[in-house]
């Protein structure tokens, strides 16, 4: 019989106190593990979806001359010179997609005229332009050769709706579907697919600009920039660095969080561990008086909750891990891929060993500090 | 030559406002190999008295001197050192550990020496032989009557071979027949060399004792006369 | 002595053990009071943060606007019609104008430079800079709002007219010093326009009333975007008012990112919180099962034994949610802004608080009623050798 064997027997024997120290344990750990899965995860995903939303690279041709407009208002009475961008650039970009280049969206843009007025015609690739913006819907069908998608304000303006035929050019257009109202330039506008735009506006061979998305737009402005000396490449700094503050603010959101539970779970562990030395202050008296030191009391107590916080905080850091890949799809509608957190592991088992230890070292030193005969008191 | 001598002890219980003087200017020489009664009524503080000799409960003045050593002035830790060399102690209420076996629970004090633990078990079974308990040594103590309890609770005090033991009451739950052999089980560990102090207030058990003192509110007395 | 008395002379004898149960139910109930309380907020905070992050609304005359697709302009009108000040005035009285966190007015203008072309756009500096927060400068920091001589440049203008910070222009007869370069944002209206104060570019043009269009931003966390719309256009005829899709629709999925993860954290502490409370209370009524079997000895019945042990952790757990939740919900109101770095101020919740005492008093009562009808139904023989 050493220390160590009247700890297990403890253990063994009380199996109602063990085990509701040891879910204790693995209550708190599980939990914090949990959530930083689900916070990691979360976060990836949102950076992963503010990334892929709307068009974060732009290029657009230089102009010796400036634009003088701004947010769909232009200075009256001034004669626009329209520049484009060789077709070689759709060319180059294309073949250089490697700095996080994820979709490619090349326009034609030109004036016609209909019923006595300019109406701005844009040929756009639809497979790309709604992957890439998600907030453009079409009500009716993508158009297909010689169909149009007209912009709410042109479409209301001009009474129409999906079916009706515009008379462009001297031929006659179908319209396939409306988009709803976006705010933005494209209410204005009439959308075709390129060739139908390039037959309208007669611009064969160049593009007006190219929108793309990037993963990694910072790299891919400097990598076009430095292919293209022709062309201005820009990052359009309100996505990327509204995604970077979202994803920011995310992780602080979770950090906070973390940092909140991590304090309730150190008290729950704390107060229960106490509660569970202060409950055996008898016996500690008895210890005592059979002749053990407190090094000898502190040493069975240490061995006990270290074996527990252990044991517990393994079992919770493996169920923590686990639980999103498990049952994430059941409440988030989304797989969570599994992750090890290795350093969180270390963290969250290192700390309850260091927590338990010392919530069991007071209470189990005061205890034993008392005369043997005010212990049994404690019954 | 005394092996333990009681001088001007007295213990006051109680807080601030309301105490109690439990003990009152005690003095007492018990040499070894004695096997000493303390016989006195309940409340009487023979129990509180006991104690300090124990070694678990400083006196509120006064000096207790065992083998020569004065056991308060040492730390807290020296005299739990003490006890377990010097003292086996049995109490009331047992004080078994719950959830250890009855040989578990012989061998606790064995817990903090270094032997080999093949010795510690054969030295607990030993003891349990000695005490009539050697086949129910996996019992747990809610699984044994009183007596039995008892028994445990004198195997462990003697586990250690210590050179004195005090005894708070130990037939006072027993029925005649256990008691009997309780006591002489005492009186065979004091004609081995055990300085035994026993609490009781049962007078059939004097007959088996060597010395008979009597305290009552706090203070030794003459023994009252036989009527 | 009465069943209720036992109760409370247990609680009061055995201190540090009731104080340890009361705790155990404080925390729970504090922790859930406290992050419930300030993950709403948060929430609402980066709702309100992404609301003014860029306009969501765009007010703009109902008329002439040019051809013009992702800032390349094919046509300009020949006249434009222009809006007032007034607009402005008529903004703050819809019903939602709390709402309207940020209103930018602006006036589109152009002006010869070197022989260039040039827009000039005439803002509120304060205005424009909390909305364009993506804005980086160059000779000057976004917390100086420039004077009225002072003007910012964007980095098209900058680079054609080879202007740097400290600089002055010349527009229009006046000298203004360049305060800052607006580094290229990728929206050409912003890389191709000479932003300067609206007062002083209406006096300049001679239009001292004259705005062309508002961008605004709502906060459209307790109020949707298209009901504030639908209300500005009412108080404002012969103006067109759009919601900006683009921006809303990230919005919308990065809120709703925030309060999943808000809700299943809260979902997962309120769990756990109860778990707390639940085990603590059955624990500390099993660790009394041979006390339960001296009163079954003595003759207690089951029902009064119910009553004990119902009356021990009522009490309990009243005191310690009622404590938990205020103590929660002061936190979270005193402290809860500084630490979670958010402006929302945290009002108190009194139905919060009620909900988590109710639930916390429930599985009390619950959570030590199952292990003392247990114990009560041993026989008291039985309960006494209990370990």
């Amino acid at each position: 019989m050493t220390l160590t064997t009247i700890a297990l027997q403890n253990l063994r024997r009380r199996k109602g106190r063990t085990a509701f120290l040891l879910f204790t344990f693995v209550l708190v750990s599980a939990i914090i593990v949990c959530l930083q899965a689900l916070a990691v995860n979360l976060q990836a995903d949102l950076q992963k979806s503010l990334t892929q939303y709307g068009a974060n690279v732009i290029i657009t041709p230089r102009s010796e001359h400036l634009a003088l407009s701004y947010g769909g208002l232009a200075v009256p009475g001034l004669s626009y010179e329209i520049k484009t961008l060789d077709n070689s650039v759709l060319d180059i970009v294309t073949r250089n997609t490697g700095s996080g280049i994820q979709t490619i969206a090349p326009k034609v843009i030109g004036k016609i005229n209909f019923q006595d007025k300019s109406l701005l015609v844009v040929g756009v690739d639809f497979a790309s332009e709604l992957k890439m913006k998600p907030w453009w819907k079409i009500n009716g069908k993508q158009p297909q050769a010689r169909e149009i998608v007209a912009g709410a304000t042109v479409a209301k303006q001009n009474s129409l709706a999906a079916g009706s035929t515009m008379n462009l050019n001297g031929l006659s257009y179908s319209v396939a579907g409306i988009m709803q109202e976006t705010g933005g330039s494209e209410d204005n506008v009439i959308f075709t697919d390129i060739p139908t735009a390039r037959v309208l506006t007669g611009n064969t061979d160049s593009w007006s600009m190219i929108e793309l998305n990037s993963l990694r737009p910072d790299q891919t402005v400097l990598r076009l920039s430095e292919l293209l000396p022709a062309a201005k490449v820009d990052a359009v700094s309100q996505l990327v660095q509204g995604t970077q503050e979202s994803v920011d603010r995310f992780r602080n959101y979770a950090l906070f969080a973390s940092l909140i539970l991590v304090l309730i779970g150190i008290l729950i562990v704390a107060v229960t561990v106490t509660a569970n030395v202060n409950n055996r202050t008898p016996e500690i008296g008895i210890l005592r008086a059979i002749g053990f030191r407190k090094e000898h009391i502190l040493g069975l107590f240490l061995r006990e909750i270290l074996l527990l916080s252990l044991s517990g905080s393994l079992a919770g850091y493996v169920l923590g891990a686990i639980a999103p890949p498990l049952f994430g799809h059941l409440i988030f509608a989304k797989s969570f891929p599994f992750h090890l957190f290795p350093g969180l592991a270390l963290l969250t088992i290192g700390a309850s060993l260091v927590l338990a230890s010392v919530s069991v070292a007071y209470p189990a030193w005061r205890a034993a500090s008392l005369d043997s005969t005010e212990a049994f008191r404690y019954i | 030559m005394s092996l333990i001598k009681v001088a001007n002890v007295n213990k006051i219980l109680g807080n601030s406002d309301a105490t109690v003087e439990v003990l009152k200017g005690i003095n007492l020489k018990v040499d070894e190999g004695e096997f000493l009664a303390l016989m006195g009524p309940s409340g009487s503080g023979k129990s509180t008295l006991l104690s300090i000799l124990g070694g678990l409960n400083p006196p509120s003045g006064g000096t207790v001197l065992i083998d020569d050593i004065d056991v308060y002035s040492l730390s807290q830790e020296r005299r739990a050192d003490f006890r377990h060399e010097y003292i086996g102690f049995v109490f009331q209420q047992y004080h078994l550990i719950p959830y250890l076996t009855a040989l578990e629970n012989v061998m606790l004090p064995l817990a903090i020496n270094a032997l080999p633990s093949k010795q510690k078990k054969e030295m607990a079974h030993d003891v349990l032989k000695k005490v009539g308990l050697g086949d129910k040594c996996t019992r747990l103590p809610n699984q044994l009557s009183g007596g039995e309890q008892n028994r445990v609770a004198i195997a462990r005090s003697i586990i250690n071979e210590p050179s004195l033991i005090f005894a708070d009451e130990p037939t006072g739950s027993l029925d005649s027949k256990t008691a009997t052999e309780l006591l002489e089980l005492f009186q065979t560990l004091n004609r081995n060399g055990l300085t035994i102090i026993m609490v009781t207030h049962n007078k059939d058990n004097l007959d088996w004792v060597s010395r008979t003192i009597f305290i009552r509110d706090g203070r030794l007395i003459d023994p009252p006369k036989v009527a | 002595m009465r069943l209720s008395q036992i109760a409370l002379e247990n609680l009061r004898r055995r201190q540090s053990r009731s104080f340890l149960l009361i705790l155990s139910v404080f925390i729970g109930v504090m922790a859930v009071v406290f992050l419930l309380t300030t993950t709403t907020a948060m929430k609402k905070d980066v709702a309100d943060k992404l609301d003014q992050y860029g306009s969501n609304i765009l007010i703009l005359p109902d008329t002439g606007e040019a051809l013009t697709f992702g800032g390349i302009t094919v046509e300009a009108p020949t006249q434009i019609k222009e809006l007032d000040m007034s607009v402005l005035d008529k903004m703050q009285t819809i019903q939602n104008k709390d709402n309207l966190g940020t209103i930018a007015p602006k006036l589109l203008a152009d002006a010869q430079i070197n022989g260039q072309d040039v827009l000039l756009l005439g803002v509120n500096f304060q205005q424009e800079l909390k909305l364009k927060k993506w804005w980086k400068l160059i000779g000057t920091d976004r917390f100086h709002i420039p004077t009225s001589d002072q003007i910012l440049v964007g980095s098209d203008v900058a680079s054609v007219l080879h202007l740097q910070p400290a600089q002055t222009v010349n527009i229009k007869g006046q000298n203004f010093h360049v305060a800052g370069i607006i580094q290229p944002t990728g929206s050409l209206d912003t890389d191709q326009a000479i932003y300067m104060n609206l007062a002083t570019l209406q006096t300049l043009t001679n239009q001292p009333q004259a705005l062309s269009l508002v961008e605004a931003a709502a906060l459209c966390y307790t109020c949707p975007i298209d009901e504030i719309t639908r209300q500005l256009t009412e108080k404002l005829p012969g103006t067109k008012i759009t919601a900006l899709r683009a921006t809303l629709q990230s919005r919308d999925d990065t809120v709703n990112r925030f309060s999943l993860f808000a809700w299943s954290l809260s979902v997962i502490l309120s769990l756990a919180s109860a778990l707390v409370v639940t085990l603590t209370l059955k624990s500390s009524v099993e660790e009394r099962t041979r006390e339960i079997g001296l009163f079954r000895a003595i003759g207690f019945r089951r029902l009064h034994i119910a009553w004990i042990v119902l009356a021990e952790a009522g009490l309990v757990s009243l005191v310690g949610s009622v404590a938990g939740a205020f103590a929660g919900m002061s936190l979270a109101a005193g402290f809860g802004n500084a630490l979670a770095k958010i402006q929302v101020r945290i009002a108190w919740q009194p139905n919060v608080m009620i909900y988590a005492v109710g639930t916390a008093f429930l599985l009390g009562l619950l959570a030590s009623i199952y292990p003392a009808w247990k114990a009560s139904r041993l026989d008291p023989v039985e309960a006494l050798r209990y370990i």
